[in-house]
């Protein structure tokens, strides 16, 4: 009897007191839909579309196990808007209740150099740039995309709208969670309503817009004050339609020498990643990718038309781009 | 025999402490320099080296060769010499530079004379550190039009560099270590022997003439220039708006603040070597000292922010002449001749 009790005062110890994967995972939407780029979206009555959509989120704070609070120092999430999952660290937790988090970067490390960290750290140097060189200092929110400014429904204007200055750091309240909880791991769903981003801001003559503006502090502040993070989870899995419409390329050309590959599958299997040219030479042959991200291929492609093509072992995509040196 | 023995002791270990105090002298004094790299003229500061990236004869070698090398523009075609030209102290004689593909660079080169003092950087002092005011004509599109991740990317391919990022830094060439050598080796561009510190901080009385001393009195007292001109360099390091124009093309810091205090407001720059870095003022509109003294003597233009101390006043032919000659004896030679 006495083994048998602490046996399982042993058991219940451990199973308590996990370390857990905690995975934040973002379901991105527009106008309640998922989210995707060069997709036409509402708001304030106006069709949009976006081209790139990144923030920074800082300053994690998780409650959980009855009110127990755990801070996430240090921890800094780039997020995309084809991008769904973000590691945040493996904690002793079980259940978590509530996340509250700061959209964009603290003061400390908005006055850091890029260099000073690691291309695959979220506050790396990154293609195309989350940082304004002149200043140095984050973008933490960064928006570019086209708008409707003819009332013809067609978005035909482009703006860039990218938030620079500490002053834009913008503070979520405690958002209650329902995790999910697989093996190991703890998923936090928030859907992120990414058209909110744009509320209340006239885009027909922003331009390109990268600075401390009005403009930028208030689509900052739009990610609290329009509710823009919300717990819940889009599961277009489910979806029967056209599964993979969810999968995705998606070519940024700010740098037109060295386009960044954005791509999104839906699954959580690895994927590989080609780039080959026209006359199938392999430039680029990267294996066991994560499922959705950005790819910035760290080489020099001469101006050409190549293709790049994603598989996961069952889906294959596949996406023409050029490259102009 | 005790108190000789104990005597013989005690001198013993007197020799000992003085031999133990040298050697901490001398230890102090190497920890101390590790600005030993560099030369620091009479009458200078010691400057301000982050500790995250001391100086190191390797580092310095590291940063002069990639501060030559083209290799950091996108289609190799300039270096950051290209712009800040050794003859020029470091700057380009030109009214604006070109970047790659011979695109217009709207702002002047400033020189980068002593610009290891320096406490803000570029034009208009919104860039936080030599280090982090590297990336930006890398990636600036009318400058080098590259990414420093494809910088790195290039220079791991190369032995030679591969062998100096480990010498410098123990590591292969990396986005971080190349600023930072970028940033030691630009740390060492320090003039201090010009004319001009021989007679003020050298003592060496007959080093500047007469017309040059009665320029020195009108600058440091009756145009009262030094107000802003302040202090070993010459520069007190704010941004300032000079009444260049009555409506800035380029608005300057506030292109960072978007405060309408900043609108036309540029970093009062360093009058070490003015002789040989002109053209001047942010845009290189004004192409002699004349021009520039003429700018200040009428007051500049009107604007709202322009400094409270630029106001018109009078100045004989030959007290401008004295002016400038001063200005000019602020150039020194053996800078030049160093880094050629």
């Amino acid at each position: 009897m006495r083994f048998f009790t602490f046996f399982i005062m042993i058991f219940y110890f451990f199973s308590a007191n996990a370390q857990r994967n905690i995975v934040l995972r973002l379901s991105h939407a527009l106008n309640d839909s998922s989210f995707k780029y060069n997709e036409n979206f509402e708001i304030d009555g106006n069709k949009n579309y976006y081209t790139r959509l990144q923030y920074y989120l800082s300053g994690f704070e998780l409650i959980h196990d009855g009110g127990q609070s755990t801070s996430l120092i240090n921890t800094y999430v780039l997020a995309s808007g084809h991008i769904s999952n973000y590691y945040l660290g493996n904690f002793n937790i079980s259940s978590l209740e509530s996340i509250t988090f700061d959209v964009g970067v603290d003061q400390i490390a908005n006055s850091e150099n890029t260099t000073n960290f690691s291309s695959d750290h979220p506050l790396g140097p990154k293609s195309p740039p989350m940082d304004w060189g002149w200043p140095s200092g984050y973008f933490f929110v960064v928006t570019n995309g086209f708008t409707d400014s003819d009332n013809d429904d067609v978005p035909e204007t482009p703006f860039e709208l990218h938030a620079l200055g500490d002053q834009m750091l913008t503070h979520i309240d405690p958002i209650s969670i329902f995790p999910f909880n697989s093996n190991d791991t703890i998923y936090i769903d928030l859907i992120v309503h990414a058209d909110r981003f744009l509320s209340g801001i006239n885009l027909d003559s922003i331009g390109a817009d990268h600075s401390s503006s009005v403009n930028n502090l208030s689509m900052c502040n739009n990610s609290s004050a329009m509710n823009i993070f919300e717990a819940g989870y889009i599961d277009v899995t489910n979806i029967e339609d056209n599964k993979n419409s969810f999968n995705y390329i998606f070519l940024d050309y700010t740098l037109p020498f060295a386009p960044t590959i954005n791509y999104h599958f839906e699954s959580n299997n690895k994927i590989n990643l080609k780039i080959t040219d026209i006359n199938g030479g392999i430039h680029v042959n990267e294996k066991n990718l994560y499922s959705q991200g950005s790819y910035f291929p760290l080489i020099e492609l001469a101006t050409g038309i190549y293709i790049v093509t994603i598989d996961n072992g069952t889906n294959r995509i596949f996406k023409k781009f050029n490259v102009v040196q | 025999m005790g108190p000789i023995g104990y005597s013989k002791n005690l001198m013993l270990s007197n020799k000992f402490i003085l031999f133990y105090l040298i050697l901490i002298f001398f230890c102090i004094s190497f920890k101390n320099d590790k600005e030993s790299y560099l030369t620091i003229p009479i009458g200078f500061p010691t400057p301000l080296i982050p500790s995250h990236n001391s100086l190191s004869e390797d580092r310095i070698k590291l940063g002069k060769k990639l501060f030559f090398d083209k290799i950091l523009s996108r289609d190799s075609s300039i270096s950051c010499a290209s712009c800040h030209q050794p003859k020029y102290a470091f700057s380009d004689a030109l009214k604006t530079p070109k970047g790659i593909k011979e695109r217009e660079v709207l702002r002047n080169t400033p020189t980068l004379t002593n610009i290891g003092y320096n406490q803000s950087f570029l034009r208009d002092g919104v860039n936080p550190s030599l280090e982090a005011q590297v990336i930006v004509p890398i990636h600036e599109k009318n400058e080098f039009d590259f990414h420093i991740l494809l910088v790195a990317e290039r220079l791991k391919k190369r032995a030679d560099y591969n062998d100096l990022f480990l010498k410098a830094y123990n590591s292969i060439p990396t986005p971080e270590f190349v600023t930072k050598a970028i940033a030691s080796y630009e740390r060492t561009l320090i003039s201090g022997n010009s004319r001009f510190d021989q007679y003020y901080y050298q003592n060496s009385i007959s080093s500047i003439s007469i017309s040059e001393k009665k320029g020195m009195d009108l600058f440091f007292n009756k145009f009262n220039c030094i107000h802003c001109h302040s202090g070993f360099n010459f520069s007190n390091g704010e941004v300032v708006n000079n009444g260049l124009y009555e409506k800035y093309k380029d608005i300057g810091k506030m292109r960072v603040t978007l405060d309408e205090n900043d609108r036309g407001s540029f970093k009062v720059p360093t009058l070490r070597n003015i002789e040989i870095t002109g053209p001047y003022m942010h845009d290189g509109s004004l192409k002699t000292l004349e021009e520039v003294v003429d700018h200040y003597s009428k007051g500049g233009n009107n604007n709202y922010n322009k400094h409270e101390l630029i106001k018109p006043f009078e100045i004989s032919s030959s007290e401008k002449n004295d002016l400038i000659s001063f200005l000019k004896c602020l150039t020194d030679s053996s800078f030049i001749e160093d880094y050629l």
